[in-house]
């Protein structure tokens, strides 16, 4: 379980959170919505230990990451699989070797009990025929479900997605979120996701939050959070102009 | 909204500008600005050279990164040393053997070539052109996977991205580089003998008796020490700007660009002070 208690965080003079308390329940999918630039981001660069909180602390697995040394968070991250905006698949290897990187580098097993387990994951995201392709021949979903196969390679407790349907087309959309329900239903992992794609954060969110300003408005079960009468929320969801969100245009 | 104030043009015009609108005023703060990023960027190189030398020595010990290296900055690189060499050869005899003609010392030429080889241009040239190839390569690659979050990616998934990608690099650069040296001073010497005995008709029993008076292997381990530090050099000015690369595409070209000039200037720099230090006043 991870979990945010009063968390601050400020570049320059901008605060991008504040005092933030935020819980991602084990087992469960959790999607932090928010405008573009709200600090959605931010919050994942917390739980992967790339930033530090000015103030308040990030508790994982009930210790506070606070007082992690570069060697524990290391082998705390063995823990995570993430899947980055871009895909951020290496571009020097085929589709095989990124999803058997993490193989490689962080266990013992042979050639081929790797190459057993990278079949299976690319099976798992319907991309058995493509392991020896370039990365640089695939398309945007495609390189999406590498990227979701090679997160999902050494079975991680917990799973994070930045934006994980951006810039694809509304099929492959739903393709990346049944992938996400589907994986999240055979591994019974954590997942945290970034959106701001809100029709996809309804089909797969068992939880929403939602970071407006550095604060968290709403932290509810998604059915909740489809039927709340907070007008920033709804406005928000609705996609309108008017209302309480600053919109300039 | 008010406009951007137009700034005059020319140099004349600037300098009263400068005075009119009392701009001096702000010199020093604009001087401790740019202490402040020197500094920083001082600390920032001293920290990442530090930590590449230091994971260089732990496990995991990915063997096929180094390999990997050794031949990108030793193998694909032949082909220019070769071709630097045999021209540095042939051009330098030629020149020399017109000059010590004069003084009835043409016969020295074969020594004086291979001196001037072993001590300073087998490795200096060797140094610039390798920066050129492969410290542009190293900048262009690691920046990309900088910009494209693949280098945030290693560290997600629990790799020491300077060990992973910094450290083989290093190791590399330092450990070829002699040996592209050697390469580039024999063809070198192959080049001079050439010109000078089958072109010049200089005698061929001269040509080698002059390098063996002239030439000690002091000389030449000073030439290896030197490419030694070049490689280093070269190869950490590529890692450094590309691990730091800010800002997409344009980015990874300015740090591309500067890897290579950076890299040229520091083993022009370090050449006259390493040869200063080993210099043996007779």
């Amino acid at each position: 379980m991870i979990r945010f208690e009063g968390v601050s965080k400020a570049f320059g003079g901008e605060q991008v959170l504040e005092r933030v308390d935020l819980a991602f329940p084990k087992g469960r999918i959790t999607v932090v919505v928010g405008r573009s630039g709200a600090g959605k981001s931010v919050i994942l660069q917390h739980i992967l230990g790339f930033l530090k909180p000015d103030q308040g602390t990030v508790f994982i697995d009930g210790e506070d990451s606070g007082h992690f040394t570069p060697q524990q968070w290391r082998e705390k991250r063995k823990k995570f699989g993430m899947l980055f905006q871009n895909s951020a698949l290496f571009d020097s290897m085929s589709v095989f070797e990124n999803v058997a990187f993490p193989l490689i580098e962080h266990t013992q097993k042979s050639r081929e009990e790797i190459a057993e387990i990278v079949q299976k994951k690319l099976a798992l995201v319907g991309l058995v025929n493509a392991k020896h392709k370039s990365t640089a021949s695939l398309s945007g979903g495609m390189r999406k479900r590498v990227a979701l196969a090679r997160a999902i390679a050494l079975d991680p407790q917990v799973v994070l997605f930045d934006e994980p349907t951006s810039g694809l087309d509304p099929i492959v959309t739903t393709v990346i979120n049944r992938l996400i329900l589907d994986t999240q239903k055979a591994t019974g992992c954590t997942y945290i996701v970034i959106s701001h794609d809100i029709a996809a954060t309804f089909r797969i969110a068992h939880k929403i939050a939602m970071l407006y300003d550095g604060r968290i408005v709403i932290d509810a079960p998604a059915e909740e959070v489809k039927n709340t009468k907070d007008p920033l929320v709804k406005q928000f969801i609705q996609g309108e102009l008017t209302g309480p969100f600053d919109v300039f245009y | 909204m008010s406009p951007e104030p137009v700034k005059p043009r020319g140099f004349i015009a600037r300098f009263f500008s400068y005075l009119l609108h009392r701009e001096y005023l702000q010199f020093p703060e604009r001087v401790g600005a740019k202490g402040l990023i020197w500094t920083q960027a001082l600390g920032r190189i001293g920290l990442l050279l530090i930590e590449s030398l230091r994971v260089m020595f732990l496990p995991p010990f990915r063997w096929r990164l180094y390999t990997k290296q050794l031949e990108f900055i030793g193998n694909r690189s032949l082909t220019v040393i070769l071709l630097t060499g045999f021209a540095v050869g042939a051009i330098l005899t030629l020149q020399l053997t017109a000059t010590l003609t004069q003084f009835s010392s043409e016969n020295m030429v074969g020594g004086i070539v291979a001196l001037v080889m072993a001590k300073e241009l087998g490795p200096l040239l060797g140094g610039l052109m390798i920066n050129g190839r492969v410290a542009s390569a190293i900048a262009a690659e690691i920046g990309a996977m900088r910009v494209s979050e693949q280098i945030d990616a290693l560290e997600a998934m629990s790799v020491d991205s300077v060990q992973y990608l910094i450290s083989p690099r290093l190791f590399a650069g330092a450990l070829i580089l002699p040996f592209m040296t050697l390469i580039l001073n024999m063809v070198a010497m192959l080049a001079s003998y050439m010109v000078a005995v089958h072109l010049l008709g200089l005698d061929a029993g001269m040509f080698f008796s002059k390098i063996s008076d002239l030439v000690q292997m002091e000389d030449l381990f000073e030439g290896l020490a030197k490419s030694v530090a070049f490689g280093f050099i070269l190869t950490f000015v590529g890692c450094y700007k590309g691990f730091f690369t800010r800002g997409g595409a344009q980015g990874v070209g300015l740090a591309t660009t500067q890897a290579v000039v950076v890299g040229s200037v520091l083993i022009m720099l370090s050449d006259y002070f390493i040869g200063s230090f080993m210099l043996d006043w007779p």
